[in-house]
């Protein structure tokens, strides 16, 4: 969108929470490399989630592979996470994607495919299937898996030794807004560590802002202590956000995802 | 007046013809230009004649064009193997309970069609009661599943379009003349024999309708595949959407909805010069007399 000229340039002027407290590993994102049209509304791990009550603890992203697991696995319709995921298993960091890198990892998400290995590639959907028993691990989403953790203790999210991905929801203002000032002012008090804990709370995705961690430690330290929401920085040293490709390279990986993923 | 007169026919073809012109031809056209465009949606697309976007669209997709037409052809069989001895039923026997059994036809279609499609993915989850009954009769190996398999998809597409087979058939076998049934008997033909050379031949008009009304939406599906099966049941219905609306690659998306259509053009045409035209004019003509 930033390159389809539709997105406006933040004024950073009004934005000094965000100046502030934008914690480092947000601070570029594949789109938007210096962080001038987009703010983090939400962090987001890829990585494995499982269920408990079926299977042993997996060892590896690879373990999504395994025979044993044939029509129990489903993988993301996100072909950065899907693919950034199967990459590590193949020992490639994504942040540093070659086009062969790219195509071998396809190679392997098609073949696994074509196999039956992979029941379906989903969306947020997959919370249906892991919740029903009908799948037993799965590529997903770190905010789903604390909530479906919730409903179900039998559900855990499993981060990969290999590493995993780290990709966030936006905020951007379209071109044209008549109201461009008032949006940047909901931007900013949103970075509000107060405010953001609130919204921490209600939506477990990963927290883009310092302080949150400190204001929830009083009222919920359960949460504060949950890694999903408020990763450590060893944590993140693990955690890869996928290359910046050319609008080429763009069109071809996704392309190419379509297909093998049977569109 | 003349004049006037003459132009009444028109004036009542013109709702319908502008309604065609602005929400079939036209869009029609601006789809056809669409499909011969070249370019990336950085780029920006531009019309160049570009027929290879045809050509490239078959090759990469046959495998889903192919089957698409293989689930609605299956899926049309079996809505007529479930449909006919239904709509016969409630014809001949339906008694005082036509309406009420017609209308449990029809019920269903008052949810939307995909809540329908949402419900049978619970119905045919793999701890799901009916699943298990399937296990359990060994019609389904014990650690198979349902959902997410052809079977499921097929299943789907044959529940969802059942009233559209039931309806057209109901409406000419309840016009079946019953003498013409007890002629063939005086004229000593068993009830096999009745069936096939009565029954069967006027039914025929039922038959071609609900079968094109079934096949036709059938074959341009994507609900079904994209919640009942997997990547290996998607149909060409899905790749459409997933050119348009994923992957903004539209000349492709607009030239393979071209290559639906005119696919199921040709099987139709064929199938009613085939099986219709002559039971569907042969109804009329001896309506005529």
């Amino acid at each position: 969108m930033i390159r389809l000229g539709y997105v406006q340039k933040l004024d950073k002027s009004v934005l000094p929470n965000i100046q502030k407290n934008l914690l480092p590993a947000f601070r570029k994102a594949d789109f938007d490399l210096t962080r001038d049209y987009s703010a983090p509304w939400q962090g987001i791990f890829a990585g494995l989630i499982y269920r408990k009550d079926k299977i042993a603890e997996p060892m590896s992203v690879n373990d999504i592979f395994d025979p044993k697991l044939k029509g129990k696995v489903t993988m993301l319709t996100e072909s950065r996470d899907t693919v950034g995921l199967t990459m590590l298993g193949m020992g490639k960091d994504p942040s540093k994607a070659t086009t062969e890198d790219i195509n071998a990892a396809l190679d392997k998400i098609d073949k696994a495919n074509r196999d039956g290995q992979i029941r379906r590639f989903t969306g947020n959907d997959y919370t249906k299937e892991i919740t029903r028993g009908d799948t037993w691990l799965i590529y997903g989403w770190s905010g789903d898996a604390v909530q479906l953790q919730a409903d179900d203790p039998n559900i855990r999210f499993f981060f990969p030794p290999e590493g995993f991905t780290l990709s966030s929801d936006n905020m951007q203002i379209p071109v044209g807004a008549p109201h461009a000032y008032t949006a940047e002012l909901m931007m900013n008090y949103v970075y509000d560590p107060e405010v953001q804990a609130k919204i921490a709370k209600a939506v477990n995705y990963v927290t883009p802002v310092k302080g949150v961690k400190e204001v929830l430690q009083k009222e919920n330290p359960k949460l504060a202590e949950n890694e999903l929401i408020f990763p450590s920085d060893k944590l993140l040293e693990n955690a890869h956000i996928f290359k910046k490709l050319t609008p080429k390279e763009e069109q071809e990986l996704d392309s190419r995802f379509e297909q093998v993923i049977g569109a | 007046m003349p004049l006037r007169r003459r132009a009444v026919p028109y004036l009542l073809l013109a709702p319908g013809l502008l309604w065609l012109l602005f929400f079939f031809a036209l869009p029609l056209y601006y789809m056809g230009r669409v499909a011969l465009e070249h370019g990336d949606i950085y780029a920006g697309y531009h019309f160049d004649w570009a027929f290879s976007n045809f050509t490239d669209a078959i090759s990469s997709y046959h495998e889903q064009l192919f089957r698409s037409f293989w689930y609605a052809f299956v899926a049309t069989l079996l809505a007529l193997l479930i449909g006919f001895p239904l709509a016969y039923a409630i014809a001949t026997r339906g008694g005082r309970w036509r309406n009420a059994l017609l209308l449990l036809v029809i019920l269903p279609s008052l949810t939307t069609y995909l809540v329908r499609t949402l419900a049978w993915e619970t119905i045919l989850d793999d701890s799901s009661p009916a699943v298990n009954v399937l296990q359990f009769l060994g019609v389904v190996p014990q650690d198979g599943r349902v959902l997410a398999t052809t079977g499921a998809v097929i299943a789907g597409i044959t529940y969802n379009f059942l009233a559209f087979m039931i309806l057209p058939l109901y409406a000419t076998l309840e016009r079946l003349d019953k003498g013409m049934l007890e002629a063939a008997s005086d004229l000593y033909a068993n009830r096999r024999k009745a069936f096939m050379r009565v029954t069967l031949p006027l039914a025929l008009p039922g038959i071609v309708a609900g079968s094109l009304l079934t096949f036709i939406p059938a074959a341009g599906d994507f609900i079904n595949a994209q919640l009942l099966g997997t990547s290996r049941q998607y149909m060409i219905g899905n790749v459409i959407q997933s050119r348009f609306l994923v992957i903004t690659d539209y000349p492709t998306a607009a030239a393979l909805s071209f290559i639906l259509m005119a696919a199921i053009l040709l099987l139709v045409v064929a199938w009613v010069r085939i099986a219709g035209s002559e039971a569907l004019l042969g109804v009329e003509a001896a309506e005529a007399k």
